[in-house]
């Protein structure tokens, strides 16, 4: 759907109120072109760069994506396995708090 | 430029986590347009696992909401594996453990895997600007390396890191057996050594020694040459070749090549041999074997063993024999720069005939039968195990390499050739009946310093081998054999010149040098 989004200060802003499932989403928003003062540089690939690294990125989406074998449903972690997901869940929120990525 | 990727570039690009993902992408893909490589460090599998396994649950979709954490894990190790096929392993190693007083062990570990390299051929390419601050020299973000100009890489004349990189798992772990096992003489993997290559030439003895120069030195004394004999050999070779004769007291008397080959020239070999000959020493020179069935039937008529220095020809073919399978003894070199090259000096001398095997296998250890009795004199002349174990890990990929470099020779000759009209550079010549392992891609002109200066400004080194022969060298003037004794030798000497070669030449630098060439 789409929704109108007010920039304030850096953030965006919802207009209308919506309780999304996941904290965590990607949306695609519109900037009207005579905003724009600067235009950070950061992501301007060429088409040529974007198309190269484009299909480096789908295959392996496709591999992430792939059928996972019917004993895989059954299995689970083990407790040494489940401890270091607390560990990285642990470095990733101590990264987030020094502004560091993950 | 090579660069190391850190984990959330790893992350970016194996979860397609946006917007990062097509920058960190296209740095990748642009490093490796470069010829640049792209390596993992080992000790960071845990972290790509686990903060992938927590990236790919964190977008999960609607679609996803029933897949268990173990399928989760399945999905990441799967991701990791396909990125990680294309990419090189770096070594955790010892110095990266004690890393505890450090504000980050883990980018103090990175940083120090870097410091193993040359100053400025790699980087770490992280997104992470706390890191970038304080290690500037070390890191480079994906928009900075992006915006790098593209360099002119210069060609390697012979190209062993691209070698290295392709064994790097094998010699790792072969060189560590060594460390920890402290058979550092002798080891287990000097026998092993042997015996494979034994089996791969095709004879009954391979006996491993610690240079190509004293493999001629040995097999010599082990048919008791010594002061006053006489070993026919080719003055168009390295100055080892007559070294090691002159060296026992003997004196080299030297034949004439073959204008085509550039080996030895059987038919001027017998005007040679005197009564003083002990033995024929040809020079399967540039790769190429001589003509051993015409200098054994030579050898045979006078009753004289043949000595084949093979340091150029390891892996090349005589009517289908294997070189150093083809005379009474053959010797080879695994100097690094030879088709099969060590990471120091090494060499091995193979024959079938007992005695002889006996005999050069106790001079290389002192001349010792047993320990501490030596039943002749003798010299230091073994093989280090730690040479014989990255030797081991290089046999592995030989055959293909021997193969590559008969493709590239022969693709360089077609190249050349089709640009060619006026024939200004001659292309190597090939028996018919012979396979060549190209140590040397060798072309012959006329104006070669200029060539050389122009190939140098366009960033493709070459090399003569050899400018001067042995007999015109100034250690050899005593024998008093002047300008104009061998004329074939003196011709080419001023115009031979190597151009780059190897297993690994890309088709794209191979039709550079063409094209700077001609």
């Amino acid at each position: 759907m789409q929704v109108e989004a007010i920039y304030n200060q850096g953030k965006i802003e919802l207009s209308q109120p919506l309780r999304l499932k996941h904290n965590h989403v990607r949306l695609v928003i519109t900037v009207p072109d005579d905003e724009i003062e600067v235009q950070d540089n950061t992501f301007n690939l060429s088409p040529e760069m974007l198309t190269s690294a484009e299909a480096m990125l789908d295959k392996l989406e496709a591999v992430r994506n792939a059928p996972l074998s019917a004993g895989d449903e059954l299995k689970s972690l083990s407790a040494k396995q489940l401890e270091r997901i607390e560990a990285f869940e642990l470095r990733a929120e101590m990264r987030k708090e020094q502004g560091r990525p993950v | 430029m090579d660069l190391l990727i850190d984990v959330n570039i790893a992350i970016d690009v194996c979860a397609r986590r946006m917007p990062f993902a097509p920058v960190s992408a296209a740095a990748l893909q642009h490093c490796q347009t470069l010829g640049g490589k792209l390596w993992l460090y080992t000790g960071s599998v845990q972290s790509l696992e686990y903060n992938l396994l927590r990236e790919l649950r964190r977008c999960q979709s609607e679609a996803d909401e029933f897949v268990s954490k173990y399928q989760w894990m399945v999905r990441a190790r799967q991701t990791l594996k396909a990125f990680a096929q294309d990419k090189h392993w770096l070594a955790a190693l010892a110095e990266d453990g004690d890393v505890f007083e450090s504000s980050d062990p883990e980018d103090e570990q990175l940083v120090r895997a870097l410091g193993r390299f040359a100053s400025g051929s790699i980087k770490l390419l992280t997104r992470d600007e706390v890191l970038c601050e304080k290690y500037p020299e070390h890191t480079i973000t994906p928009m900075q390396y992006l915006a790098l100009s593209q360099s002119n890489k210069s060609i390697d004349f012979i190209d062993l890191k691209t070698q290295q990189d392709s064994i790097r798992p094998h010699l790792e772990k072969n060189i560590h057996r060594v460390i920890n096992h402290g058979q550092y003489v002798m080891g287990p993997e000097v026998a092993e050594l042997e015996t494979k290559l034994a089996d791969y030439v095709g004879v009954k003895h391979c006996i491993s020694a610690s240079s190509g120069t004293d493999t001629l030195m040995i097999a010599m004394m082990a048919l008791g040459i010594g002061a006053g004999d006489e070993v026919v050999t080719t003055p168009f070779t390295f100055i080892a070749t007559g070294e090691m004769i002159a060296l026992l007291g003997a004196i080299p008397v030297f034949v004439d090549i073959d204008p085509r080959t550039y080996n030895i020239d059987p038919a001027k070999i017998e005007a040679a041999i005197t009564p003083k000959t002990k033995a024929i020493m040809p020079v399967s020179l540039y790769g190429q074997c001589a003509d051993f069935d015409a200098i054994n039937a030579i050898a045979d008529k006078h009753g004289l063993p043949v000595i084949e220095d093979a340091a150029q020809s390891f892996g090349a073919t005589y009517k289908g024999k294997k070189s150093c399978a083809l005379s009474t003894i053959g010797s080879t070199s695994f100097f690094p720069s030879k088709p099969l090259g060590a990471y120091g000096d090494g060499g091995a001398l193979f024959t079938n005939d007992d005695a002889l095997a006996k005999a050069m296998r106790e001079i290389r250890v002192h001349g010792q039968e047993k320990r501490y009795y030596h039943s002749r004199i003798g010299m230091n002349g073994r093989l280090d195990t730690m040479q014989a174990a990255i030797l081991l890990a290089k046999l592995e990929r030989f055959e293909w390499e021997v193969e590559q470099r008969g493709r590239l020779g022969a693709k360089y000759t077609e190249l050349i050739q089709k640009k060619n009209d006026n024939v200004k550079i001659i292309t190597p010549y090939l028996e018919p009946y012979n396979t060549s392992v190209y140590a040397q891609y060798t072309v012959l002109v006329k104006n070669r310093e200029q060539l050389q200066q122009k190939l140098k400004e366009a960033g493709v080194p070459t090399a003569v081998h050899y400018p001067v022969p042995l007999h015109l060298q100034p250690a050899f003037s005593y024998l008093g054999k002047g300008k104009g004794c061998f004329p074939i030798s003196e011709a080419l000497s001023n115009e031979v010149m190597s151009l780059p070669m190897g297993p690994y030449l890309s088709e794209g630098d191979q039709l550079k040098v063409v094209k700077t060439l001609i």
